[in-house]
């Protein structure tokens, strides 16, 4: 690239020749060229061609009944800076700032729980329940259930590595109905759940 | 010589804490002197406020830890960066009472104070602070001359338009 590491280390960031309005002389990456809102590649496959909105299959809206059971909308695409995805848990020094997996709900949320900060709780949606420490956070809807994704023990005994103890994905839904037809994108941050004390309250968390 | 500081842009901050993983690295995992903390949500006029906090010794101008310490064990080098001998430390704790950052750490194993050096070793050979070498993912620690550092930080805020 004709820098060398010391110039590279003052950069921000590399990136390539930034050049503008390219559709112009180029056109758009379609087969027509053309801007596409009606897109002939999902046309030709098949699917209804033009974008449209349809209610996540397990929401407050398209699942009422269940509503009432699992009363909290869980979202669990929750980044954790230091671990990409299911990556890093095993590296000591990036685990010791993120020892745990952590859920963030809100405090009146947690209160009709009976969760307090720090407490392990358990989330439990229609298809598993797992385990994650409760972190009570004011700057969010008191609806949402914030978890965080790709957990597994590297320390563990069971030959598993306990993926199955903390991972949102026993939470979340593989089913065809739930995927979406073209893509087959799972629902992750609109699903159903419950949280509650992994102890019942009154005894000690040890 | 020239005067050295560590400046934290803590506007840039999003707690990506790679600065604290730097810092245990630099020593061997034995020590970190850095540690990144959350403030926040605070509601202010039914605004949230929430910001991240590098906390690591500021190599203060008049630091108090200097005089509070009755073995002399801390002391300010010509250039800026303040020291803890810690072989002098008799782990009286006055100076992790004095600090006003709070970023003094006690070792219980050892029964000393324990703060940041600002990297002398790596200094003292021309290179920057662990921390400051370009790890950082927002890049909001600098190393350097705080007039020159204030004038990179104003920039940068002004192209992303937050002043």
């Amino acid at each position: 690239m004709g820098i060398s590491w010391k110039q590279f280390k003052e950069m921000d960031f590399i990136r390539g020749e930034v050049k503008y309005r390219k559709y112009r002389t180029e056109g758009f990456s379609t087969p027509t060229r053309k801007l596409e809102l009606y897109s002939t590649v999902l046309e030709k496959m098949a699917y209804d061609p033009l974008p449209q909105y349809h209610e996540p299959p397990g929401s407050p809206y398209s699942a009422p009944e269940l509503y009432k059971e699992y009363p909290y909308i869980l979202v669990s695409g929750r980044r954790i800076p230091g671990f990409f995805c299911s990556e890093g848990r095993q590296i000591p020094c990036l685990r010791e700032l993120q020892p745990d997996p952590v859920v963030e709900i809100h405090q009146e949320t947690a209160e009709k729980s009976g969760i307090k900060e720090g407490d392990w709780v358990i989330i439990e949606s229609p298809r598993g329940k797992i385990r994650h420490r409760a972190r009570l956070f004011a700057g969010m809807d008191p609806r949402i259930v914030f978890a965080q994704h790709g957990w597994w023990f590297p320390e563990s005994e069971d030959p598993m590595r306990g993926w199955r103890e903390s991972n949102v994905n026993m939470l979340t839904d593989n089913s065809y109905e739930n995927c979406d037809p073209a893509m087959g994108g799972t629902a992750i941050r609109t699903l159903l759940c419950r949280i509650y004390p992994e102890v019942p309250q009154g005894r000690s968390d040890k | 010589m020239r005067k050295h500081a560590l400046v934290i842009d803590h506007d840039a901050c999003w707690g990506c804490r790679t600065c604290e993983v730097a810092c245990a690295q630099e020593y061997d995992f034995k020590s970190k002197f850095l540690l990144v903390t959350e403030e926040g949500p605070s509601q202010d006029n039914s605004i949230h406020d929430y910001t991240y906090r590098v906390n690591v010794c500021r190599h203060c101008e008049d630091p108090p830890c200097v005089g509070a310490c009755p073995e002399e064990a801390i002391s300010q080098r010509d250039d800026g960066i303040v020291v803890l001998d810690a072989d002098r430390c008799t782990g009286c704790r006055s100076c992790i009472e004095a600090c006003p950052y709070e970023v003094i750490a006690f070792d219980e194993e050892q029964q000393v104070a324990q703060k940041c050096n600002l990297c002398r070793h790596r200094v003292d050979n021309g290179l920057i602070p662990a921390c400051a070498d370009n790890v950082c993912l927002a890049h909001c620690i600098y190393f350097g001359e705080p007039a020159d550092i204030e004038a990179t930080i104003e920039g940068k805020r002004k192209k992303r338009q937050t002043i």
